[in-house]
């Protein structure tokens, strides 16, 4: 089951991941996310260490967060662990813009 | 992610680097002539790294590959002449590259900014003022002015062109073109990394929209893809429409077509937004650090950490070798077959055939596996040039390299472990051997120094020599060296050959130091290298001369996995010594035990062609205990007296009081019991002995027997007995026993074995052999006179021996004559000139032919005769009379010596005469007043000599050594017209003698005689060689002065 948590302190919100970040997930984290920002989050961090696959529609989300931090002049930063994810964000040029740090 | 991938990119890269350095010298070579295949070789090769560390993330390893591959296009299109500065710097990068490739897994931590900023401000180095290239430019390209532009990298663009890449500029989205045709994203970026390269990608993020606008179903990306695939087969990567294709560049049309439109009507589409070329007047510091030396961002991944591939992980073997294994494997399983059918019929005949069969595909099968694991030793060879050439431009040396037998195979493993080795002895020579050009001048040598670095199969093995023509390595500073660190006693150092003392810098501590190099010429970490090389089971000797050069030779087994070794056993367990490492195998018969064996200290050591060479009992060493069969019970027992009447090295032993009163009660029963029944029950008292070397030392391994030699299969020890340091590895026997493989460095090691004993006796000991070295030997036939009274001549003297008997003796006129050969020889005996017994009545009698001023003579004397080789010194004063010059004592018996020569100048005062009238007056005899010097440290040959000389005329200056005598010619210098010399002589041998002699414009022309027992063809080439013009055998009167006279009628003449 993909699953994830959303961890929120003050102006910094951690979305943590216990699998793959695939299309299922995307509509409720967004929702989620949408609220937390709306709380006042200006620091976004994605923690997909255990992920070892996302699609699309994943990107696509976290593309969307990079560009509401930007506007709203925060942080954004995803943590990856898997060489795969971390090859198909280099090739995709996303590694600047979505503040990925690889372990 | 994918290991075995990324050990095939380490491997593949390793492959590319193996001949980059060879290829950029080569290049440097060629200068402006670029050989443009080459430079093109080593483009790719760069390309291909940075291709592969691109697709592993391997970030650190890209930049520093595509920084090198800028310089290299650069010289490729003729913009720079690669002249020695780039090339450093180019050797410099693919160095920093072999690293972070060997160590993948830290490379995206390395800093790397040295070099390729080395890369960057090189270009105005090579390159005309005007036509620095900005890396960091870029051309924005677009297929359509209704489309976005991409900006890509201009080198990266202009590369794939060159490369002969299709360019395009890929529209698509990654949700509607992808995966709703049941694709993934990552398997689409997978596909287009194999087929190519993303030269850059766009993700519209505008499309994205933002967290709170609606759902997007879309996922836009631009791409800009360079490929072999051409326009007909691009479109099966993705699901996408053609027309979202475009085709910016096709290597034979570059005018660029929209794919879609391929088929009607070509557009060009390629627009750049910037100038095609940029050109900066002056280079742009801030663009291009940002490009080539930027510091990661904190956000920036350090991305991949993939796993370092071990060195020895892949191998590539030609197609037609594995079809061989194939083959023999199909052999294999026919054999097996045949056997297992023979089995079950009980058919002894086809067993043996089998069994034949088997024997003959496995060699097969191990000779061919072999040639898989053989790699030319050029691969590490290749690297040198490089080295030296760095060494001669940094100390402004002249040097040139000679490799020979790059082709010489030799196992994988080895290759790669030889490498350290190699290089750093290499350094060494190039660095601390080779003198500058000015040193060498002064010493006399061309001002270009030699290296020479050779491999060779020899004996079953590689041999690998590394020679210098540099200063050479002086034994007694490295000695004073050692000693000065402590790490040998001044007992040791005195005990120390020249050979011993150059070992000393392969011990660890002895050249850690600058000072190592001013002492002995040396660099650093010697030890290491012997480590290095003891752990590939080779040995590494030195041979060095002060002031002309070096040479290590280093031996290794062909392979390591089977090696040939000799079996031995001790008390019934077989143990195999790698064949490498045995000298030479002893046995010493019982009765010559005591005298072969001594005891120094507490350790024994082998008196061995009159060198000291430690024994270890292997059996003590690892703890066996000796038994013997016990004839009562047919059992064998443990044997409690300490190897009987061996020499036992001195042991410890604490006993009681009762205990020792025990002890030397049983030791008294045992020798009763011996008394009794003879040598029946003692231990067989041979002693065999494999005498080992550790490279830098020998020492004689005593064990129980030998067995035979084989071929062994190296298994590695078991995890319990991988602490022992005496043990290398096991193998399996014939009978599927278990039997170790020794280390002999390691046995050595435990044994605390040092080169040489220091000890005061081991100094006595070797003071002794030198002293036996410089006594002379005599040969001299034995013979009797009376019964009771043993003569001897020298063996010189005698022309020939024959028995006769007394009848055969005729006297006439007071004369003894017996017919020989048609004439008649005179016969003379001992008691005609001295007062010994008559021969007696009733004997066989024997004549020992001589030649005396030309006419021969017969001495009779009796049975027994023999020929004895002795260095007895021989007393020429209390038997001293005519016709005997001296007694010695040989075989516990005095004998005299004969002087056949006085006997018949006494007894025939006319032969003399006679002789000397016969002879060419004067020039042929120039005797009389002519002085000779005589160097002989023997005074009974001194005076032997000189008497001959007087009474051949001569007036002789005689020396006791060639020290006195040179100081006796300095007295006399206008008088010696001829120099006659001993060899071995203390202070001063005789080849010292000489050459002070031919080095003295005084003296340099006198014609110099060697006088030797028994000379060698090595002794006479050795002479020959300092200038000794002559060899005479000591006491062959007639033959000395023959040539004396020979030699300064010449002169006089």
């Amino acid at each position: 089951m993909e699953q994830y948590t959303l961890t929120q302190k003050k102006k910094s919100c951690i979305v943590t991941f216990s699998g793959n970040f695939t299309a299922g997930l995307v509509p409720d984290l967004k929702k989620a996310l949408l609220k937390t920002v709306a709380a006042g989050v200006i620091d976004l961090e994605f923690n997909l260490e255990e992920t070892k696959f996302i699609d699309s529609n994943g990107i696509g989300l976290l593309v969307a967060a990079s560009n509401s931090m930007a506007q709203k002049k925060g942080e954004m930063k995803v943590i990856l662990k898997s060489d795969e994810v971390a090859r198909l964000f280099q090739n995709m040029r996303l590694m600047d813009r979505l503040g990925v740090v690889k372990r | 992610m994918d290991d075995s991938l990324l050990k095939d990119f380490i491997a593949e890269s390793r492959e590319h680097l193996e001949t980059i350095e060879a290829d950029l010298l080569t290049i440097e070579e060629a200068g402006e002539n670029i050989d443009e295949e080459l430079v093109n070789k080593v483009f790719r090769a760069a390309h291909s790294i940075k291709g592969g560390s691109s697709f592993f993330a391997l970030n650190k390893i890209k930049e520093l590959a595509h920084g090198a591959e800028t310089l290299l296009d650069m010289v490729r299109s003729r913009k720079m002449v690669p002249n020695a500065e780039i090339i450093n710097i180019l050797l410099q990068a693919f160095d920093k590259l072999r690293d972070m490739i060997n160590h993948a897994a830290e490379s995206n931590e390395t800093d790397i900014s040295i070099q390729l900023s080395s890369l960057v401000n090189l270009t105005p180095v090579g390159t005309p003022k005007l036509q620095k290239i900005n890396l960091s430019e870029r051309i924005n390209l677009t297929p359509s002015p209704d489309l976005p532009v991409i900006p890509v990298a201009k080198i990266d663009y202009e590369r794939a062109q060159r490369r002969a890449s299709h360019i395009y500029y890929i529209n698509f989205d990654l949700i509607h073109d992808v995966e709703r045709n049941n694709k993934t994203i990552l398997q689409v970026f997978k596909d287009l990394n194999a087929c190519g390269e993303i030269l850059e990608s766009q993700v519209d993020y505008d499309a994205m929209g933002l967290l709170d606008g609606p759902m997007q179903n879309q996922l836009p990306i631009r791409l800009i893809f360079a490929t072999v695939l051409d326009p007909l087969v691009i479109g099966g990567l993705f699901e996408t429409e053609e027309k979202n294709i475009y085709l910016l560049y096709a290597p034979h049309n570059p005018d660029a077509e929209n794919v879609s439109e391929a088929k009607s009507e070509p557009e060009p589409v390629a627009t750049p937004s910037l100038p095609e070329t940029v050109v900066a007047a002056e280079p742009d510091p801030a663009a291009e650090s940002d490009l080539i030396t930027r510091k990661p961002d904190k956000n920036e991944p350090p991305v991949a950490t993939p796993p370092a591939a071990p060195a020895d992980s892949t191998l590539r073997v030609s197609v037609s070798l594995l079809e061989s294994l194939m083959n023999l494997a199909g052999e294999l399983v026919l054999s097996r077959n045949q056997l297992r059918e023979a089995m079950q019929q009980k058919d002894e005949r086809n067993l043996v055939v089998s069994a034949q069969r088997i024997n003959l595909v496995t060699s097969e099968l191990q000779d061919t596996i072999m040639q898989t694991r053989m790699q030319p030793i050029g691969t590490v060879f290749g690297k040198f040039p490089r080295v030296v050439r760095d060494i001669a431009l940094a100390q402004k040396k002249e040097m040139e390299l000679h490799i020979v037998g790059k082709d010489v195979g030799l196992d994988k493993s080895l290759v790669e472990g030889l490498s350290d080795p190699l290089i750093h002895m290499i350094r060494n020579a190039a660095d601390h051997g080779v003198e500058t050009p000015e040193e060498r001048k002064r010493a006399g040598k061309k001002t270009q120094g030699t290296l020479r670095l050779e491999a060779r199969h020899e004996a079953g093995q590689v041999v690998i020599e590394i020679a210098d023509d540099g200063k050479g390595i002086d034994p007694e500073r490295i000695g004073q060296s050692a000693l000065k660190k402590g790490l040998i006693t001044p007992e040791k150092l005195r005990g120390m050959s020249d050979k011993d003392k150059t070992a000393l810098i392969f011990l660890p501590g002895l050249s850690t130091a600058d000072k190592v190099t001013d002492v002995s010429g040396r660099g650093v970490g010697m030890d290491v290298v012997k480590t290095n090389l003891d752990r590939l089971g080779g040995k590494v000797e030195i041979e060095s001369e002060v002031g002309k050069g070096t040479t290590f030779r280093i031996k290794l087994p062909l392979t390591l996995a089977i090696i040939p070794s000799l079996i031995i056993t001790v008390e019934g367990e077989r143990f195999a010594i790698p064949q490498i490492s045995v000298v030479e195998l002893l046995r010493i018969q019982a009765e010559h035990v005591k005298k072969r064996i001594e005891v120094v200290g507490n350790a024994e050591v082998l008196l061995l062609r009159n060198q000291l060479v430690p024994i270890v009992r292997f059996a003590d060493i690892v703890g066996i205990l000796p038994t013997y069969m016990d004839p009562r019970t047919g059992r064998r027992e443990i044997d409690r007296r300490a190897l009987g009447d061996r020499r036992s090295p001195h042991r410890e032993i604490v006993e009681s009081a009762e205990e020792h009163k025990t002890h030397e009660a049983q030791q008294q029963q045992i020798q009763n019991k011996r008394k009794q029944n003879g040598r029946r029950e003692q231990l067989q008292s041979d002693l065999d002995i494999v005498v080992v070397t550790t490279g830098t030392m020998q020492f004689g391994l005593v064990v129980e027997s030998f067995r035979n030699t084989e071929e062994i299969v190296v298994k590695p020890l078991g995890r319990h007995l991988k602490g022992l340091q005496e043990y290398a590895g096991a193998t399996i026997m014939g009978d599927g026993k278990v039997a170790l493989i020794l280390d002999v460095g390691g046995v050595a090691a435990k044994a605390d074995l040092a080169p040489l004993s220091g000890s005061t006796r081991a100094e006595e000991l070797a003071n002794a052999a030198e002293k036996e070295r410089l006594e002379d030997t005599h040969s001299l036939l034995l013979f009797c006179n009376a019964p009771d009274e043993l003569c001897a001549i020298p063996l010189s003297a005698v022309l020939r021996v024959e028995r006769i008997t007394e009848n055969q003796v005729e006297t006439a006129g007071g004369k003894r004559t017996m017919q020989y050969r048609g004439a008649s020889l005179p016969l003379i005996t001992l008691s005609d000139t001295a007062s010994v017994k008559p021969l007696g009545q009733g004997r066989e009698l024997e004549v020992i032919v001589s030649r005396v001023h030309g006419r021969e003579v017969g001495l009779l004397g009796t049975m027994p005769v023999d020929v004895v080789e002795t260095r007895e010194k021989i007393d020429q004063e209390t038997h001293r009379q005519t016709g005997i010059a001296g007694s010695a004592i040989i075989h516990d018996k005095t004998v005299l010596l004969t002087d056949i020569y006085e006997m018949v100048d006494t007894l025939f005062p006319d032969w003399k005469k006679e002789n000397e009238a016969a002879a060419p007056p004067k020039n042929n005899n120039p005797g009389n007043s002519t002085t000779v010097l005589l160097a002989e440290d023997s005074d009974f040959f001194r005076a032997q000599v000189k008497r001959y000389l007087t009474e051949g005329g001569y007036t002789v200056v005689e020396g006791e050594d060639g020290e006195a005598a040179w100081e006796q010619l300095l007295k006399n210098v206008d008088a010696v017209k001829a120099v006659i010399t001993d060899i071995e002589m203390p202070r001063l041998t005789g080849l010292g003698l000489t050459e002070r002699i031919r080095k003295d414009k005084r003296v340099a022309s006198l014609p110099i005689i060697g006088l030797t027992s028994l000379a060698s063809d090595e002794d006479v080439a050795r002479g020959k060689a300092v200038g000794i013009d002559d060899y005479q055998i000591k006491l062959d009167r007639e033959k000395l002065l023959e040539t004396l006279n020979k030699m300064l009628s010449i002169t006089e003449a």
